[in-house]
C-alpha cells in the first residue's frame, strides 16, 4: 500500500521559493491501477517522483507498506527503488550504449548475483511484444517499442509498484493503447500495483482509481471538471 | 560489492565497445604519449648514468681502487699485492699505478700535471683506454723514450676547448718535453693519442714501468695507488673486505666513491628529471579527469537514469574507474611495446651522443613498472573523482537538469 501524507514540495529557484507540491495526502491500496491526472504544471509528475524515490519532498511523508521511506538515506532509498520500485519515464529512458535485452538486464544483474534474470528478461520482452528486437540498441527501436523495453526494464525485479509518467506522452495513438494495456495486463497477471501519470482524460479507463491534481493540491473530480481545457499537457 | 563489481565491469565494457571510439583511441593516444614521456625522460638519463659509470670504471678508476693510507705515499711491494689482489675470487685483474709529477712541454705550451706510468699489458687487463686510440698505437711494456698522450693533452690540432687542449697541435710522431719535479727533463717521441671522451681520462699521459725506473728509480716496485676489477656482477663489498686483510695501511674504496663528482651531477640531473615527470603525472591526470568531465557533462542524464532503476553511486563511479583503467592499461601496454620494440632499438642503431660517448637507453622494468602504476592510479583517481561527483546530484537534478 502507498500512503502519502502532508505531502509539500517547494522548489528554490534563486531567492524565490516555487510550491509544487502543497499538503498531499492519498493512499493507493495493492494491486489497484491508479492515476494521477491533472493540467500541466499542477504538480503529477513532481508528486510520482516523491513516491518513486526520485525525489525527496520539502516535508511530509510517503509510505510503503506501512515503511516511511521519506528520511531514508540515499543508498537505502536506491536499494528499494531496485527491488521494490519500477519507473517508467515519459522520455523512453532507456542506456544507449546497451541493447534493448541489456537494458532490462541491467537492474536484475544489480539485485541478483545468479543469471536468472536473463530469462526473465527474455521473457519480459516477449511479454511486451519484443522478442524479435531484444538486441536492437535504443537508436534503432521506434518510440513505442522503447516504452516497452522500459517497461519490461521497471518489471526484471518483480516490483511491488510500478510508476509511470506520462508513458504514452510521445507516442502515437496505437502505441499508446499497446502500452497502456501492457501496463493493466501486467497488473492483472503479475499483481503489481499500478500508479500513472497521464495528461489524457481517456487513459481513465485503465485506471480503477483516478487522483485529480491542481496547482499541487489534490482535489475531488467534479472540481477537476469544472476546469477549462480539455486536454493537458505533462507537467 | 560482488553485484557493484560486476555491473559496473558490464558498464565499462559496453561503454567502451559501444561509446564513441573516437574518444577512446584520443585517450589511450594522449596516456601512450605520457607514458612515453615518463618513460623516456629518466632511460636519456639512466642511459647517460650507465655511459659515465662505465668510462669511469674502464678509463679511470677500475671497480676498486686501493691507495696507500693518508700520510703514505705509496704501496710498496705493489706487483705483489696485485698478485694477491688477483687471487681473490671475484678478481679479474689489478694494476700498480704511478702517478709521477711532471709537466709536459711543446712549443711554448704547457701542460702540467701527473703522469701515469703503469705496466701497458697489466693495465689492458683493467682499463679500456687503449681502445680510443685516434692516433699511433699503445705502448708496449718495453719502451723507453715514448709517451701516450690523452686527447686534452695533445690537442691532436682537433677544435677543442683551447683551456682544454693544453698543446694543442701534438700528434702521434711528434716529440714533446717532459720536465719532472725531481728536476729532470727528457724528450720522447708521442707514440699515440687516444681520446676516450671521458675528460678525467683524456688529461692522461702515460709512460711504461720501464721508463719510470729511468727517470724515478727510487720508486722500486712502489706504486701510488692499483685499480682492480672485478668480475662482472660480483659484489665489490667482500672483495673489498678480502683486500683490506691482505695488508695494513690499505685505504679500499669503491669506484663511486672515487668518482664522486660525477654521481653528484647525475644526481643533480635525476632530481630535475622528477619534477619533469612530476609535471607529466599531473598533465595525464588532467587529460584523463578532462576526459572524464566531458563524458559525464554528456552522460549525466543516463546516470541520472541509472541511479533511479537502482543503480548506486559505488557502481558508477566504479564503472568510471575500470573505464579509466582500461585506457590507461591499454595507453600503457601500446606505450611499452613501442618504447622497447621502436625506441630503444632504433636508438640503438642511432645512439644520441653525449660528450661522454653514445648513450643507449636501458630497458629499466622496475622503474617503467612503477612509472605504470603510478600512472594507473593517478588515472583511476582522475575518473573517480569526477564521476563521484556526478554522483552527488540530486537524481532528480542529474535526469531533468541536464
Amino acid at each position: 500500500m502507498i500512503r502519502v501524507t502532508n505531502l509539500t514540495r517547494v522548489y528554490r529557484v534563486g531567492s524565490v521559493e516555487v510550491p509544487a507540491l502543497t499538503d498531499v495526502s492519498l493512499a493507493i491500496e495493492d494491486k489497484e491501477v491508479a492515476c494521477i491526472m491533472g493540467r500541466s504544471g499542477s504538480g503529477k509528475s513532481t508528486l510520482l517522483r516523491q513516491l518513486g524515490l526520485i525525489d525527496r519532498p520539502t516535508s511530509g511523508k510517503v509510505m510503503l507498506d506501512d515503511r516511511d521511506v521519506t528520511g531514508l538515506p540515499e543508498a537505502e532509498r536506491a536499494r528499494i527503488r531496485l527491488t521494490c520500485l519500477g519507473y517508467i519515464f515519459q522520455e523512453f529512458a532507456l542506456l544507449a550504449e546497451l541493447t534493448a535485452h541489456e537494458n532490462v538486464c541491467l537492474p536484475g544483474m544489480m539485485a541478483s548475483d545468479g543469471r536468472g534474470f536473463e530469462k526473465k528478461a527474455t521473457d519480459l520482452l516477449a511479454v511486451v511484444g519484443l522478442e524479435g528486437r531484444m538486441h536492437h540498441r535504443p537508436k534503432e527501436l521506434s518510440g513505442g517499442e522503447q516504452q516497452r523495453v522500459a517497461i519490461a526494464r521497471a518489471l526484471i525485479n518483480s516490483p511491488r509498484f510500478l510508476f509511470a509518467d506520462e508513458p504514452c506522452a510521445n507516442l502515437d495513438m496505437a502505441s499508446s493503447e499497446l502500452v497502456m494495456k501492457t501496463l493493466v495486463e501486467l497488473n492483472g497477471r503479475l499483481g503489481v500495483t499500478i500508479v500513472f501519470v497521464s495528461h489524457d482524460p481517456s487513459d481513465r479507463q485503465y485506471a480503477n482509481k483516478v487522483l485529480y491534481l491542481r496547482d499541487g493540491r489534490m482535489v475531488p473530480e467534479h472540481d477537476q471538471a469544472m476546469q477549462p481545457g480539455a486536454r493537458q499537457t505533462g507537467s | 560489492m560482488k553485484r557493484s563489481l560486476k555491473v559496473a565491469f558490464f558498464l565499462a565494457k559496453r561503454a567502451i565497445g559501444r561509446g564513441n571510439i573516437r574518444v577512446s583511441i584520443l585517450s589511450i593516444s594522449v596516456m601512450v604519449l605520457v607514458y612515453l614521456n615518463i618513460a623516456l625522460g629518466p632511460a636519456l638519463i639512466d642511459g647517460l648514468v650507465d655511459l659515465i659509470n662505465d668510462k669511469v670504471k674502464t678509463t679511470v678508476t677500475g671497480d676498486i681502487l686501493v691507495q696507500p693510507d693518508a700520510g703514505e705515499d705509496h704501496i710498496p711491494d705493489a706487483d705483489a699485492l696485485a698478485s694477491e689482489i688477483e687471487s681473490i675470487d671475484g678478481v679479474e685483474a689489478a694494476v700498480p699505478i704511478n702517478l709521477v709529477g711532471g709537466e709536459v712541454r711543446y712549443e711554448g705550451r704547457r701542460f702540467p700535471g701527473y703522469l701515469t706510468a703503469a705496466d701497458p699489458t697489466d693495465y689492458g687487463t683493467v682499463f679500456t683506454t687503449s681502445e680510443y686510440m685516434i692516433e699511433g698505437s699503445i705502448l708496449d711494456p718495453d719502451d723507453t723514450n715514448q709517451i701516450v698522450l690523452g686527447i686534452n693533452v695533445a690537442g691532436a690540432d682537433k677544435k677543442f676547448d683551447a683551456s682544454w687542449a693544453s698543446l694543442r697541435s701534438v700528434n702521434a710522431g711528434d716529440k714533446v718535453v717532459v720536465a719532472f719535479t725531481n728536476g729532470l727533463e727528457k724528450e720522447y717521441l708521442v707514440k699515440g693519442v687516444f681520446q676516450t671522451e671521458m675528460p678525467y681520462s683524456d688529461i692522461k699521459a702515460f709512460i711504461t714501468n720501464n721508463e719510470l725506473s729511468l727517470v724515478s728509480p727510487e720508486l722500486g716496485d712502489s706504486a701510488t695507488h692499483l685499480c682492480v676489477r672485478a668480475k662482472k656482477g660480483c659484489d665489490l663489498g667482500p672483495i673489498m673486505t678480502e683486500i683490506r686483510a691482505l695488508r695494513e695501511g690499505l685505504s679500499v674504496g669503491t669506484w663511486e666513491e672515487a668518482a664522486g663528482m660525477v654521481k653528484t651531477s647525475v644526481e643533480s640531473v635525476r632530481s630535475i628529471y622528477v619534477i619533469i615527470e612530476a609535471i607529466a603525472l599531473v598533465v595525464a591526470g588532467l587529460t584523463v579527469a578532462m576526459v572524464t568531465y566531458i563524458d559525464l557533462a554528456n552522460r549525466r542524464r543516463q546516470i541520472g537514469i541509472q541511479r533511479a532503476i537502482g543503480i548506486t553511486k559505488r557502481t558508477i563511479i566504479l564503472a568510471y574507474a575500470f573505464r579509466a583503467f582500461f585506457l590507461f592499461a591499454i595507453g600503457t601496454i601500446v606505450a611499452s611495446l613501442v618504447f622497447v620494440f621502436v625506441i630503444v632499438p632504433l636508438e640503438r642503431q642511432h645512439p644520441v651522443h653525449f660528450s661522454f660517448g653514445y648513450i643507449l637507453f636501458p630497458v629499466n622494468v622496475p622503474y617503467l613498472a612503477a612509472a605504470a602504476v603510478l600512472l594507473g592510479i593517478v588515472s583511476l583517481l582522475s575518473a573517480a573523482i569526477p564521476a563521484w561527483q556526478a554522483t552527488r546530484m540530486q537524481v532528480v537534478d542529474a535526469i531533468w537538469a541536464s
